[in-house]
């Protein structure tokens, strides 16, 4: 895709903002690393060897007796006994004394006159997904050691497991929410301000209106009676942030409606939403990528702050506010409330520093220096 | 400037009813207060007599009418859950959070109005750079979060000050408490104050830079230094008095949204204000006391927003010459 001069001029100036440029880069290798959390950090190996046939656990379900065991639910790859079938073939030995087991296996080759196929287990970097209520043999939250490189939280839950989740989370989030609204707030300021008039007149009465409702409330109480999730949040959400563009793309479109190449556009018998979409909106942009950071975080913000609550996704659901709240209860474990907010600080600071650069190179009057 | 205030008036009249029909039409439809009222044992005749004598079982409109002039005047019924006149539940509540919003609004304007002026006399020194970025992120970092670092930090770590509740409180008339007078009071106010202060205190200070950089430019302000005025004088009696219209406007404007908001504040440091009131009562569905709740905080808003504004008429008289203007 080619750029046109312009925004050739923009990326331009937005490298040479150089907090901007690597915040950027910084921001979307977390972002695209944090999009494999799966393969980072789960409970089921990535890829397992059994009898000298690969498997991928990640992807597909497998009892526990597809390795010789004795469950028809899903195998778990955390317990020594499944462990020491696959890496042996599926020795029945394994079922009563899987260190025994291995220990032959290792030794001989052999297991109790049992032939043994040598397998293999490929674990993520981090044996333990987001939900995984690991033993850590004593009290939780327990404090970060070599197994839980953050500690673990109340529900005895790995911290590094569920900042990575909930890193994905939120900004997935934010940017669901910041893309829904903006589409709509952009559609809806540019008909009010490109047609004026009573539409206008009406439509700003009833989002001052709908404006002056206090959302954060609003949200809280819907959440107390209707059981949440993820896309009831995002609605919510949309719902009362919508209104946020309107403002600012409604006052481009009234001041530029009357402008020379619009009425030009016009006299050429040019429909009004080419007018209004072609000719009308890039020059609206601006104004809209000036109020998008804000948005952002303030979605991020929300989120967290009704997860913290208690109003917001599940408990089990890997929220960086649930992580906050579990920090303010269990104030014996500073690694809770650090994690969280060294995790919000970078988030939100990277993302402010990139929009910083964008909002500056988007300035007209640092675009033509 | 009568039609003026009529004007205004009749808009926040109109916010006030559109709140409380949305309120009322929200609680309306949601559970049943009934179920959290009586046990498992009530029978159904039990409940239908509960429900009468609630009003449950009027027409739609009726209620909302009743609410409605209820609401007028004051009168909100009684907390399904705690028996006890809103109003009243309301009131005790009410000092504990005024008190709160004042203190840390009070707090956000001389910090931040302090801190603007420094960031826009030194604009390249490192020290700005330090408290514009800061600020950047302050702004952008839930308060919560910000909370909870600071329990940590002055309350478990250095054992400075405590992280929960309103320490030793004194009574005031008949129902104002204060904990402004007893040592732990004030101490207890500390932490929650600047936690709820913070956001509006690098709003105020970006704002105060900006306005001042602004101002600086201005022909005016070369006069006063071609008249050989001190640095002092120009910068504090010319530039910075010209920038505090708009402070104030935002500042008063901010208070609203400290009250609001407090509710946040208040969960993390188990403050006893009305925030704190209301997410209980959302836990219970307690109708009377979320709607009250809603209806004063919108209340708070429209009131704020007509003072601001008549604020705003009465500093700046430009505006008042051109309202003039357009009425002649």
């Amino acid at each position: 895709m080619a750029l046109s001069p312009l925004n050739q001029r923009r990326w331009r100036n937005f490298k040479s903002n150089r907090r901007a440029y690597w915040s950027l880069w910084i921001f979307l290798i977390l972002y695209g690393i944090t999009l494999f959390s799966e393969f980072l950090a789960n409970d089921v190996p990535i890829a397992v060897s059994y009898r000298g046939e690969i498997q991928y656990p990640i992807f597909q379900f497998y009892p526990e007796t597809a390795y010789g065991g004795e469950f028809r639910t899903q195998a778990d790859y955390r317990i020594p006994e499944v462990q020491c079938l696959i890496e042996t073939g599926g020795v029945e030995w394994c079922l009563d004394d899987p260190e025994d087991a291995l220990e032959q296996a290792a030794a001989t080759g052999m297991v109790e006159g049992e032939e043994v196929y040598e397998g293999w287990l490929l674990w993520p970097p981090i044996p333990y997904s987001y939900d995984t209520i690991n033993n850590i043999g004593g009290p939780a939250p327990s404090a970060p050691d070599a197994d839980h490189w953050l500690g673990t939280d109340a529900a005895a839950r790995d911290v590094l497991a569920r900042v990575i989740y909930g890193f994905r989370l939120s900004v997935t989030f934010a940017f669901v929410v910041v893309a829904i609204s903006s589409l709509i707030g952009i559609v809806a300021g540019a008909v009010q301000g490109f047609f004026g008039g009573l539409t206008d007149l009406i439509a700003q009465r009833l989002i001052e209106l709908w404006g002056s409702v206090p959302s954060l409330y609003v949200i809280i109480i819907v959440a107390a009676i209707i059981p949440m999730n993820f896309w009831l949040l995002v609605v919510l959400m949309v719902l009362f942030s919508w209104t946020a563009l309107v403002g600012v793309v409604r006052a481009e479109f009234l001041r530029a409606r009357n402008f020379e190449y619009v009425r030009a556009a016009r006299a050429l018998g040019v429909s009004n939403a080419r007018i209004m979409f072609r000719h009308l909106l890039p020059n609206a942009m601006v104004a809209t990528v000036t109020m998008l950071p804000f948005i952002v975080t303030g979605a991020i913000a929300t989120l967290a702050t009704l997860d913290f609550l208690g109003f917001g996704l599940p408990a089990s659901a890997p929220s960086l506010g649930n992580l906050t709240l579990q920090a303010r209860q269990n104030l014996q474990a500073p690694w809770l409330g650090f994690t969280a907010f060294l995790t919000f600080a970078l988030m939100l600071s990277l993302l402010v520093f990139v929009f910083e650069g964008i909002r500056d190179a988007f300035d007209p009057r640092k675009t033509f220096r | 400037m009568i039609a003026f205030i009529i004007r205004r008036l009749l808009q926040s009249v109109i916010v006030m009813v559109a709140v409380a029909a949305v309120s009322f039409t929200l609680f309306r439809f949601v559970g049943d207060p009934v179920n959290s009222m009586v046990g498992q044992e009530a029978s159904i005749a039990d409940r239908e007599a509960l429900r009468d004598s609630l009003g449950l079982n009027d027409p739609i409109f009726l209620q909302f009418g009743r609410f409605i002039g209820n609401a007028a005047q004051g009168e909100f019924g009684i907390s399904y859950r705690l028996q006890m006149p809103v109003t009243e539940l309301i009131l005790q509540r009410l000092p504990a959070t005024i008190e709160l919003a004042l203190v840390s609004g009070f707090l956000a304007f001389v910090v931040g109005l302090s801190l603007g002026v420094y960031t826009a006399l030194r604009r390249r020194g490192v020290m700005s750079n330090i408290i514009m970025t800061g600020s950047l992120i302050g702004v952008s970092l839930p308060t919560f979060l910000i909370g909870v670092l600071l329990i940590w930090i002055f309350a478990v770590e250095l054992r400075w000050l405590p992280s929960n509740g309103r320490g030793d409180v004194v009574s005031i008339g008949d129902w104002w408490s204060t904990g402004l007078l007893t040592h732990s009071g004030r101490l207890a106010l500390i932490l929650p104050a600047i936690t709820l202060g913070l956001y509006q205190m690098t709003l105020i200070m970006r704002l105060v830079r900006a306005e001042m950089l602004e101002v600086l430019r201005t022909d005016y302000i070369k006069f006063a230094r071609a008249r050989g005025l001190s640095a002092r004088a120009i910068n504090f009696g010319h530039a910075l008095k010209n920038t505090l219209v708009p402070v104030i406007t935002i500042t008063g404007l901010q208070l609203g949204s400290i009250i609001a908001f407090a509710i946040i504040t208040e969960t993390v440091f188990n403050w006893p204000g009305v925030g704190a009131l209301f997410i209980n009562s959302v836990r219970f569905v307690d109708v009377p006391v979320m709607a009250a709740y809603l209806m004063m905080i919108a209340l708070v808003f429209v009131v704020i927003n007509l003072i601001v504004d008549l604020l705003y008429y009465a500093v700046d008289p430009r505006l008042r010459v051109d309202r003039a203007g357009k009425a002649h």
